[in-house]
């Protein structure tokens, strides 16, 4: 091997490293969060009055209740939102449930690990150039009846108010697996 | 020259160029989440199965169609266990024809957007009397069961296709 093919074999191997040996004809989608949507713009306002829950939970309270997570696409490759995982903290401490402290996941409520809905969702890469970064943005439901009877039934709850962080999972078109997520503020009051 | 043919081979896995299989997705499932309200399950009578529809919908990203020939419904537990009673029948099974189309013109607008492919769009009722029966059952205010949908059929140059997704059935005001 005479020095110059050395040079090139080298330049290759070095830069195969530093790239972490990824293909780049197979890139990761580029995706970031933006915002979340509720029904007090980018916050939720709940009552946590136990007659208004009731009725939050016996009516369709989809559209007023429900969370839009907006996200911004960067580049060509699509993903498909498989999962979204949720995890309550509540602000203020959790004396009578499991002396836990304050901002720390609420432990009924799956604790740290949160609970996990499934979904199937697909957000588009970019198609055009006229539109960049592309933006999306997917309805989540992270409200589910388990919490609004835990607000409905726990005053410390009101205190200060929930932080729910929302991560979504999914894949993206070239196989990665890819995530974004954000954190909303939940202000509970009677 | 053989060589580089033999390469070319290698690197494309023995697959015939001129016969690809269809370029498919499993799109969105929608809604993304069912909800079993109370009050849609009336006390007496046949609820209004409509109200828990699935929407399906596929995508296809080159000219090779699709045609399913089958669905398989099966619903478990957050924990994967199979519940209801075809937890015993692996699930529901119905067979189906359906068409999915390929894209054939380029500059398709599908769902109000500017499109990756061509989009065909399949309903499903996802809820019956013994998944209703299964989230009253479940106790607490976390009743949640998870759907596992999964289309098979057969693309127009003969490869198998098997598209699957999952969504939550979650129970509420019970």
């Amino acid at each position: 091997m005479n020095a110059r093919r050395f040079l090139v074999l080298l330049a290759a191997t070095t830069a195969g490293l530093v790239s972490g040996c990824r293909n780049p004809f197979d890139p990761t989608a580029d995706i970031r969060f933006r915002r979340f949507y509720a029904n007090s713009g980018y916050i939720s306002t709940i009552n946590a009055d136990p007659t208004n829950v009731t009725n939050i939970i016996n009516s369709k309270w989809d559209g007023f209740y429900g969370v839009s997570m907006e996200i911004a696409v960067y580049a060509s490759v699509p993903v498909t939102w498989t999962s979204y995982t949720v995890v309550y903290r509540q602000v203020a401490a959790q004396v009578s449930q499991c002396g836990l402290p304050p901002g720390a996941p609420i432990c009924s409520i799956g604790g740290a690990g949160g609970r996990r809905f499934l979904i199937r969702r697909h957000t588009r890469g970019i198609v055009t150039n006229d539109l960049v970064p592309m933006t999306d943005t997917v309805a989540l439901r992270p409200f589910s009846e388990e919490f609004l009877r835990y607000i409905s039934g726990n005053g410390e709850a009101v205190s200060g108010g929930i932080d729910v962080d929302i991560t979504i999972q999914g894949e993206d078109h070239n196989g990665h697996d890819v995530e974004v997520s954000g954190t909303l503020h939940v202000e509970v009051y009677n | 020259m053989a060589a580089a043919a033999g390469l070319l081979l290698l690197a494309a896995g023995c697959r015939n160029p001129f016969n690809p299989s269809a370029d498919i997705e499993m799109y969105e499932l929608e809604p993304s989440e069912l909800v079993i309200q109370k009050s849609d399950v009336p006390t007496t009578g046949t609820p209004w199965y409509p109200t828990w529809s699935v929407t399906c919908r596929f995508l296809i990203r080159n000219k090779v169609g699709v045609n399913i020939k089958s669905v398989n419904l099966v619903y478990t537990d957050v924990a994967g266990n199979l519940v209801t009673a075809y937890r015993l029948t692996g699930g529901k099974n119905y067979k189906m024809a359906a068409r999915l189309t390929p894209v054939n013109r380029d500059g398709d607008i599908i769902w109000g957007v500017e499109a990756e492919g061509i989009g065909t769009d399949l309903s499903i009722w996802a809820v019956d009397r013994n998944v209703i029966e299964e989230i009253v059952a479940e106790s607490g205010n976390n009743r949640v069961i998870v759907l596992h949908i999964t289309f098979r059929g057969e693309d127009d140059n003969g490869y198998d296709v098997k598209l699957s997704g999952e969504v939550n059935i979650r129970g509420q005001g019970f």
